[in-house]
């Protein structure tokens, strides 16, 4: 009888060998970024009036950015990683249907729960934009020279590219890349939301583009002061861009 | 206590319990084919990165072999896959002007004229974005290398205007590839030789196209040693304002050829308009380039941005051929281009391209030539095998 017992147990443990441990319960997370100009959704290469004596106009070429170190505190005030970084471009809104669209990142498998923050870094951390993207695969946007400038040893952290067209008709472009140390802004959206089995939470996120040079204290003079590449720290370029990766960074509203 | 009986009988119950665990391999039908007899033990080949440049990817389901390189080879500079058999990859993609043709259109098949240029191979392997769609041609349409041997230039009427079922056909019937793709992907059937394993090898060996020993690359490892002043003057041109402080004088040339420690491509592997023809509107192009591929019409008139290695060997440039010379492409991009609503913002927002002079564009023209490499002329496993 002994024996006959041990072999079931053997037999027992054998079987429940085979089984897989049950998974841990996960749900995603889309966070949708959304563009509008005031009350419209933005739509690219379209003239858009400003509200301002001089530009008049402003057309929107590309609005592309950086975002890292997102994370999530839940209500028992644990601080659960979600993603370290991703890039975002409104390239896709080009028509009012695809800007009401707007660009959504998704972050899978993340632990279920109630959250009550969401923490989003606007650029890059000093220290992964000391690394280079021959050290990332092509699939991680950290991994493309498009987003990288060689000689500053840095990434473009955010592009901000269009049209003016000022009082006195004329157009002209303007362009700002900020891509060098010490521009990674962090962003902290006091929000509840949750993150359920099996299902996909939505968070929209609105750039408010006229916030981007039209605020008033911390208006950027697109006639004068139409580029930086971002220059040494302290520089005229430098204080420019990051001012303009400030102003993007304070122009994102989480949709209550 | 148990007896040795009994203990067998529990070992026996492990084993069985462990292999219930797995699942039954099905090894198919035998295979009354005669490929069957031949080894099939493919060699694995790492390609290895040329000093600056990051590990080659590849596709999961295209492992690179020795095999499969040399079957590639063979199929790239074999006339086999066009119709008539007279013209192969090879005639379009010649080893000495960078894998172009020196044409400003290709020509293909009864000498029939192609839309655009035969691109370069050079480095083309890095050209892949992995998170992308659209990553070869001019017009971005292909994925993947092998995607493109698949569906780009066998059927194509303008290049070489076969058929695959023909060339499937052919190829099973050759006497000695049929062996080449059992050494190379294990088939056991003639019949098995198909479009998609044609596109691998070719693949395969366009992965290992891979050129980065110019002056420039030399420079690099020792500095200061290899290059002329006037190559470092262009070079300083090249970069512009990128240098650290803002430039008098900036050709911003880096923007869109860019170079990063660990990846010195020359290229960003991206699509831009830049500036090659005058429009009111993005839907005026006559070429629709990228656009006309990814449905996006802020995209018109954009096409891929190239690698500037050898481009002094890839004569005539821009994706219709229609600058013969280097001088000729740099006058283009210091008259900061032709409008249209999505030039390229490094040309819209230049404020000094526009005023190089003769002797700055003789620097930046020969810092280009300084990212030349010959030395891979005479390297026997890139030349035809015929």
């Amino acid at each position: 009888m002994r024996n006959i017992c041990f072999i079931l147990l053997i037999t027992t443990i054998w079987g429940s060998s085979c089984i897989e441990p049950p998974e841990e319960s996960k749900g995603n997370l889309d966070i949708i970024f959304k563009a509008r100009y005031e009350t419209n959704p933005l739509i690219l290469f379209q003239n858009t009036s400003t509200g301002q004596s001089d530009p008049t106009s402003i057309i929107f070429k590309k609005l592309d950015f950086f975002i890292s170190d997102i994370k999530g505190v839940m209500n028992n005030s644990n601080t659960i990683a979600f993603s370290d970084v991703g890039y975002i471009s409104m390239a896709n809104s080009l028509n009012q249907t695809s800007s009401e669209e707007g660009t959504t990142f998704s972050i899978k498998d993340l632990p279920i729960g109630n959250y009550n923050q969401l923490k989003l870094g606007i650029g890059l951390s000093d220290n992964v934009n000391s690394t280079s993207p021959g050290s990332y695969p092509s699939s991680s946007p950290l991994g493309l020279n498009s987003n990288y400038w060689a000689s500053w040893n840095s990434y473009i952290l955010c592009k901000l590219e269009g049209d003016i067209i000022q009082a006195n008709s004329n157009t002209s472009s303007f362009l700002y890349h900020a891509g060098v140390n010490g521009m990674h802004q962090q962003e902290i959206y006091n929000y509840d939301f949750n993150i359920s089995d099996g299902k996909t939470t939505q968070i929209v996120i609105y750039i408010n583009a006229d916030e981007l040079f039209f605020k008033t204290g911390a208006e950027i003079d697109l006639i004068n002061e139409n580029q930086t590449h971002s220059g040494t720290t302290g520089s005229t370029e430098y204080n420019l861009a990051k001012k303009a990766i400030e102003n993007l960074a304070n122009s994102l509203y989480i949709q209550s | 206590m148990f007896g040795f009986n009994k203990i067998y009988i529990i070992i026996a119950i492990l084993i069985l319990g462990i292999m219930a665990c797995n699942e039954t391999e099905y090894i198919g039908p035998l295979s009354p084919c005669a490929l069957s007899a031949i080894s099939y033990n493919p060699t694995s080949y790492t390609v290895t990165p040329p000093n600056g440049f990051p590990a080659m990817e590849h596709p999961n389901d295209n492992p690179i072999t020795v095999e499969g390189i040399e079957l590639g080879r063979h199929l790239f500079y074999d006339p086999i896959l066009s119709r008539d058999s007279t013209i192969s990859c090879g005639s379009c993609h010649i080893l000495n002007k960078a894998f172009t043709d020196g044409r400003a259109k290709a020509i293909g098949i009864d000498n029939l004229l192609g839309n655009r240029s035969s691109m370069s191979l050079i480095n083309i392997g890095y050209s892949r974005v992995k998170s992308r769609s659209h990553n070869f041609m001019w017009d971005g349409r292909f994925e993947s290398l092998e995607e493109q041997v698949v569906k780009g230039p066998i059927e194509d009427p303008l290049e070489m205007d076969n058929t695959w079922e023909k060339v499937e056909s052919d190829l099973r019937k050759h006497h000695e590839y049929p062996k080449m793709f059992r050494k190379a992907f294990g088939i056991d059937c003639k019949e098995d030789i198909t479009r998609d394993l044609v596109g691998k090898a070719i693949a395969q060996f366009e992965r290992t196209l891979n050129s980065a020993n110019s002056k420039f690359d030399q420079d690099q490892w020792v500095p200061f040693v290899y290059m002329t002043a006037q190559e470092l003057r262009g070079m300083t041109l090249f970069i512009g304002d990128a240098a650290g402080v803002p430039s008098t004088k900036d050709a911003e040339c880096a923007h869109c050829h860019s170079f990063s420690q660990n990846k010195a491509l020359f290229a960003r592997n991206d699509f831009s308009n830049n500036g090659l023809d005058s429009v009111t509107n993005l839907t005026d192009f006559i070429d629709l380039g990228y656009g006309y591929i990814t449905n996006n019409i802020s995209e018109n008139g954009q096409f891929k941005e190239v690698t500037l290695r050898n481009i002094a060997l890839t004569a005539p440039y821009m994706h219709d051929g229609r600058f013969a010379t280097l001088e000729e492409v740099v006058d283009h991009y210091t008259s900061g281009g032709n409008p249209s609503p999505n030039l390229a913002s490094e040309l819209t927002t230049a404020p000094t391209i526009t005023t190089l002079t003769t002797s700055d564009k003789e620097d930046l023209i020969a810092f280009l030539h300084a990212l030349t490499d010959t030395s891979y002329f005479n390297k026997s496993e890139w030349m035809s095998p015929f």
